[in-house]
């Protein structure tokens, strides 16, 4: 029995510290390994209650992450990477399941508690960007993160607006030219349901080559 | 501490592989947010029933999203499930957030040296009878006009879009006109004083109707209308000319009773980023009608028409090309030929159909456009350039400066005929310029600009 204490002591103590080293990884926004470029970035202002309501729906919410890598003067863009996730919650187990994909591959998780979630769709963790990416020790570097909730495909988007726009122009035989004020009203429709920018501070580049 | 958060950590660190997404059975449907759209329309374009199994991820789901909204009758469109009575079983909540359906769709006013003033209004309501049909109601007049037995005109305008009428998107519309053509008998061709014009009345109601529907990346539309149309043609049908010289009128329109009526077809192209103000994007449009007793016409014509935009955004600066060209062959009545003012940014155009204006073109390039009112080959090729002021959410949503400039010309095969100097000098091909600022506002489109304002002012 102290043997079993002492082995689950031992356990929490490795499980601390490897808590803590991951909590140290996250404050580092920008980071370049043997494997590549990565990026750690907390986007906390994305859980609103909006979004609460969301993830709760019941329906499978699905969120796009459209990540840039700015380089600094010339705000230049040094790299894309992008970021997938499908997320549902089941209404009787009240869990969440997640499955995110990027360029290192898919990861499926389940997630009993909010916070969990939000620990996974409201921050980038060892996001990989792609290969070769150069970075030049005198420059700076930030991230622009654009998060997409539900987006509808850019096609399918503009088909509806052509067809609203369609409907709009149909009458040719309609005399209204001559009108001083003319209206046609704006039918956007919204292509997501909650679009979010976010930049990160800026990081000089000789920090990111740091080991 | 730190071992508990440890431990906490440890024991809610998520575990991989969830179980596959449950199949659900639709308990109920719960429409939220519905003010003036009638349940039924959006429970039949949800295509759903109680008892039908989806999944959390069903793609029907999406469908019925990006179908709601292709009505253009809301802003947002969320579907949320909630617990049913037994595990398993949901409660499809749909969340509507409705659009201002009804607006101001048009505003006439102005003044001209033959017409004291004109006023008018047009009213939509975009989701009538709560089926998401859109009604539209317009309505034009002007006071007597200042002319020898001028008289006040009007105009009524109304259509209908049954976006789902017969599976098949429809516009129906009506329109009835008590109106005056004004015809010059004598003075320069330049000369806009009213005295040298008389007035030649008119009366035309009919109905048009019109389909769309696309054909690969195009759409086609195509369309009919038909009108009766009743003109005392006067007895004064001479124009006089300063050097002495007269030659008889044609009006283009029977005496007494006749029909205008004719078929019609327009191909779309459109790659604009946006309706208002685009910054990008090209549009084509390629277009026709034919008159003929065949469509209850007495008059027999053909007309097409080529339209042409193309917009460009380098940095801040938007550049834009706009071609206009049409060609009529045949007898067309006087109503269906070109107009000066819709062509001429610097003449009114006409409202509803009415005439308000007998100011000619400017004729800066002193060619033989100030006789051209009405002819059957137009064009128009005009250069914008758009400078975003702002762009923002609220009242306004967007600010462009504007100066457009072009070159115009309209023509019709008598003027060209019978000319007293050589066929170069007498094309009538006129320059035509406007600038100002155009607001993109929750109201609507306002044009504040020099054309504008010059076109509604009685010079």
């Amino acid at each position: 029995m102290p043997l079993a204490a002492v082995r689950l002591l031992v356990v929490l103590l490795l499980c601390g510290h490897a808590a803590s080293a991951g909590a140290q990884v996250a404050t580092r926004l920008l980071q370049k390994r043997s494997g590549g470029l990565v990026a750690n970035y907390d986007m906390g202002t994305l859980a609103t209650p909006a979004f609460e309501r969301k993830m709760r729906s019941g329906l499978t919410q699905r969120l796009l992450y459209r990540v840039l890598l700015k380089e600094n003067p010339g705000d230049r863009t040094a790299a894309v990477s992008l970021r997938y996730c499908a997320v549902t919650f089941d209404l009787w187990d009240e869990s969440w399941s997640v499955e995110c994909t990027t360029r290192a591959g898919t990861r499926r998780v389940t997630a009993s508690r909010y916070s969990q979630l939000l620990r996974h769709v409201a921050a980038l963790v060892d996001l990989p960007f792609p290969d070769g990416v150069a970075i030049s020790p005198a420059r700076r570097y930030h991230l622009e993160v654009q998060v997409q909730l539900n987006p509808i495909s850019r096609k399918l988007l503009e088909k509806v607006k052509l067809w609203l726009r369609q409907s709009e122009k149909g009458s040719q035989f309609s005399g209204y030219m001559g009108s001083m004020l003319s209206l046609f009203v704006d039918k956007s429709v919204g292509g997501t349901d909650l679009t979010l920018n976010l930049r990160s501070p800026s990081v000089p580049g000789r920090e990111v080559l740091a080991p | 501490m730190s071992t508990i958060l440890a431990l906490f950590v440890f024991f809610s660190t998520p575990t991989e592989r969830p179980a596959p997404l449950p199949s659900l059975t639709v308990e109920a449907i719960q429409v939220d947010g519905l003010v003036a759209t009638n349940c039924g329309l959006v429970t039949r374009i949800l295509g759903l029933r109680p008892g039908d199994r989806i999944t959390p991820d069903d793609p029907r789901l999406e469908t019925a999203r990006v179908r709601l909204l292709a009505l253009g009758l809301f802003h947002r469109v969320e579907f949320r499930l909630s617990k049913g009575r037994h595990r398993g079983k949901v409660i499809l909540v749909v969340r509507l957030e409705e659009r201002q359906t009804l607006i101001i769709r048009h505003l006439f006013f102005g003044a001209s040296r033959i017409t004291p003033f004109w006023l008018g209004l047009g009213l939509q309501e975009g989701n009538f009878m709560g089926e998401g049909m859109r009604l539209s109601v317009a309505a034009v007049g002007t006071a007597r006009a200042d002319i020898m037995e001028g008289r006040a005109q009007y105009a009524l305008e109304s259509s209908l879009f049954a976006p789902k009428w017969l599976s098949i998107p429809l516009h129906l519309g009506a329109r009835y006109a008590n109106g005056t053509e004004f015809y010059r008998t004598y003075g320069e061709v330049d000369d806009g004083n009213p005295e040298n014009f008389l007035s030649l009345p008119y009366q035309r109601g009919g109905f048009w109707t019109e389909t769309f529907f696309p054909v690969g990346p195009l759409f086609l539309h195509v369309g009919a209308s038909s009108e009766l149309l009743h003109t005392d043609l006067p007895g004064e049908r001479i124009r006089h000319y300063p050097d002495g010289t007269s030659r008889q009128i044609h009006f283009g329109l029977e005496d007494g009773f006749s029909f205008l009526g004719f078929l019609s077809a327009r191909l779309s192209w459109d790659s604009r980023n946006r309706d208002i103000l685009p910054s990008e994007g090209t549009l084509v449009e390629v277009g026709g009608r034919i008159g003929s007793p065949v469509f209850f016409s007495s008059y027999s014509y053909s007309r097409g028409e080529l339209q042409f935009e193309h917009y460009r955004k380098l940095g801040r600066h938007i550049f834009s090309v706009h071609f206009f060209g049409g060609l009529m062959m045949g007898n067309p009545a006087l109503f269906d030929k070109f107009y000066i003012g819709d062509l001429q940014d610097l003449v009114a155009p006409r409202a509803l159909g009415l005439n308000l204006s007998v100011s000619p073109s400017p004729d800066f390039l002193d060619t033989g456009i100030s006789e051209a009112r009405w002819g059957t080959a137009a064009f128009k090729l005009a250069f914008r350039y758009d400078y975003p002021l702002f762009s923002r959410s609220g009242f306004i949503y967007r600010g462009h400066l504007f100066f457009s400039a072009g070159v115009m010309g309209l023509a019709s095969p008598s003027q060209l005929r019978y000319r007293e100097t050589s066929l170069r000098d007498a094309l009538p091909v006129d320059l035509t310029l406007d600038f100002g600022l155009h607001l993109d506002t929750r109201m609507g489109i306002f044009r504040l600009s020099f054309a504008n304002a010059l076109s509604r002012m009685p010079f």
